[in-house]
């Protein structure tokens, strides 16, 4: 695995932020200026079935990345926060890991977009769910997101 | 306590030129334990119920509003 310019004493200089979940990312090369195009933004989903169950219809990750130039592996959690009746989180379940995948960070200053597509999604109960962006090698979440599954 | 990171994009940043490997293929189902393989699949949504919606005033006739 390359880690960019990481070392033991020192993490991988990598941030990312604007983590959205849709139905859809389009890529247009032509449009050097603005790429990507995402389609059915949504924070919550009402699987028709009962729990639990794996989502199957299109659920696609979009995120910014920036930092260092270098090699990077990414994973992708999927957790669901146990909340008691005011809404207060207690816990938290063993996470869904999809990945890795790679991401190359070419040129330093430059923000690079990636979308991931997770296909079949598992969950186990309803509730608030959140997705976690991490990098092999970076001890704190990158980026999150929550997608409230409705029972 | 570590201090969280601030993803927040320095000033002079700006889109990359160059990414082209961008779309990846779907993830196949190596994330799924065999539990979760026998769950089953679900790709519909259940209907939303919208709020019951005042019924729109009729338009007045030229003659009424006068």
């Amino acid at each position: 695995m390359s880690t960019g310019e990481w070392s033991e004493r020192e993490e991988p200089d990598i941030a990312a932020r604007h983590l959205l979940l849709c139905r859809e990312v389009t890529w247009n090369s032509a449009d050097t200026e603005a790429r990507y195009s995402l389609l059915g933004l949504f924070t919550d989903i009402r699987p028709k079935g009962t729990f639990p169950l794996v989502w199957d219809r299109p659920l696609y990750t979009f995120v910014q990345f920036f930092g260092s130039p270098g090699e990077y592996e990414v994973w992708i959690e999927l957790v669901r926060l146990v909340q008691d009746e005011t809404g207060e989180i207690l816990d938290e379940t063993e996470a869904v890991v999809f990945g890795p995948f790679d991401l190359k960070i070419a040129t330093p200053f430059f923000i690079h977009g990636r979308s991931f597509y997770l296909k079949t999604v598992p969950f186990d109960a309803p509730g608030l769910f959140e997705f976690r962006i991490r990098v092999a090698g970076v001890y704190d979440v990158l980026v999150t997101e929550r997608l409230f599954v409705e029972g | 306590m570590k201090p969280r990171r601030q993803p927040t994009f320095p000033p002079d940043m700006k889109p990359a030129p160059e990414v082209f490997e961008i779309l990846y293929p779907p993830t196949e189902d190596g994330h799924l334990t065999e539990e979760m393989k026998k769950w089953p699949l679900v790709t519909e949504e259940r209907p939303r119920t919208l709020p019951p919606q005042p019924a729109p005033s009729e338009p007045k006739s030229p003659a009424q509003a006068s």
